[in-house]
């Protein structure tokens, strides 16, 4: 079952990075510089990708709060952005949720700041991208899902979170664009 | 030109200092992201800067995004210069995004990510071709 939940989460994350580039492929097919060091981009990655490590934490059932970190972070900053703007939201919201573990000393919070800071890049969306709470709540407890299920793979990689606060928001837009279509 | 120099030099910087500070100052990787990247955003907004207006609304986005390559743990990755390399190849994934996922939160992670894994993957091939 832990393979299982790690090879889905490494195809969900693959699929993400996949998608970001291969969009701005589509877009620079004139320019061949863009599109050498894309490639460059590219074998660096499929390389990176041999080598990543696995690691075979159980899946608790504790885990489940950090989909409700996730989607608290989400909310808040998405709140906080409309006063602040998007960079000092994100910033109070992480700053502030760093000191979460040192205030409250309790098992369940030692997760917390990550786990908030990834529901931080979530609300950093524009409105223009998912408009209201509602759907910034459901990015959120996406984002929060994924990252109990990629709880064994990517450990230490940085932009982990923002990878997946990326997936959550990418499947809430891909549900809009089925639900209105 | 300046916005390309300005987004790559801001890359290479928001990379190295998050890692100093998460790992040399042992504030941790959420605290330092975070905190760095406010006082950028503070700086920046509040304060007049010798840049032009376009650079000073871009610089905090690029710093946030690249502070993300710098949370990366030691055992991943503790070259100063690869982190700057990896900084710099996020300036240019920033600059090259796509129209597609603009506004999307969690993009710049998702470039952070790719860039960190381009300069993993360059270190692997280097290890590789030395002991050849």
């Amino acid at each position: 079952m832990k393979k299982h939940t790690a090879r889905a989460s490494m195809a969900v994350i693959f699929l993400l990075q996949v998608a970001f580039l291969g969009a701005i492929v589509m877009e620079k097919t004139n320019l061949p510089v863009v599109l050498s060091m894309l490639a460059f981009i590219g074998v660096s990655i499929v390389i990176a990708w041999r080598n990543i490590t696995r690691h075979t934490h159980d899946h608790l059932w504790q885990d489940i709060w950090l989909v409700g970190y996730v989607a608290f972070g989400a909310v808040l900053t998405y709140w906080l952005s409309t006063i602040t703007g998007t960079v000092i939201a994100v910033g109070v919201v992480g700053v502030a949720a760093s000191f979460l573990p040192s205030l409250i000393k309790k098992a369940w919070v030692r997760s917390a700041p990550s786990a908030i800071y990834c529901g931080a890049f979530v609300g950093m969306t524009s409105p223009a991208v998912l408009p209201g709470y509602t759907f910034i709540l459901l990015a959120g407890a996406a984002a929060g899902l994924l990252l109990v299920a990629s709880k064994n793979i990517f450990n230490g990689y940085g932009g982990k979170l923002g990878t997946i606060a990326f997936g959550g928001v990418f499947l809430v837009v891909l549900l809009i664009e089925w639900l209105w279509h | 030109m300046a916005l390309t120099l300005g987004v790559i030099i801001t890359g290479i910087i928001g990379s190295t200092s998050t890692f100093f500070v998460s790992h040399h100052l042992r504030q941790g990787p959420v605290r330092s992201s975070a905190g760095l990247s406010l006082l950028v955003a503070l700086l920046f907004h509040y304060l007049p800067m010798p840049v032009s207006q376009e650079l000073s609304a871009t610089i905090p986005y690029v710093f946030i995004g690249a502070s993300f390559i710098g949370m990366v743990s030691a055992e991943v990755l503790s070259h100063f210069i690869l982190m700057g390399l990896a900084g710099g190849i996020f300036g240019f994934l920033y600059l090259h995004a796509s129209h597609f996922f603009t506004g999307f939160g969690g993009g710049l992670g998702t470039a952070a990510c790719i860039a960190l894994m381009v300069s993993l993957g360059g270190l692997a091939l280097w290890e590789r071709i030395k002991k050849r």
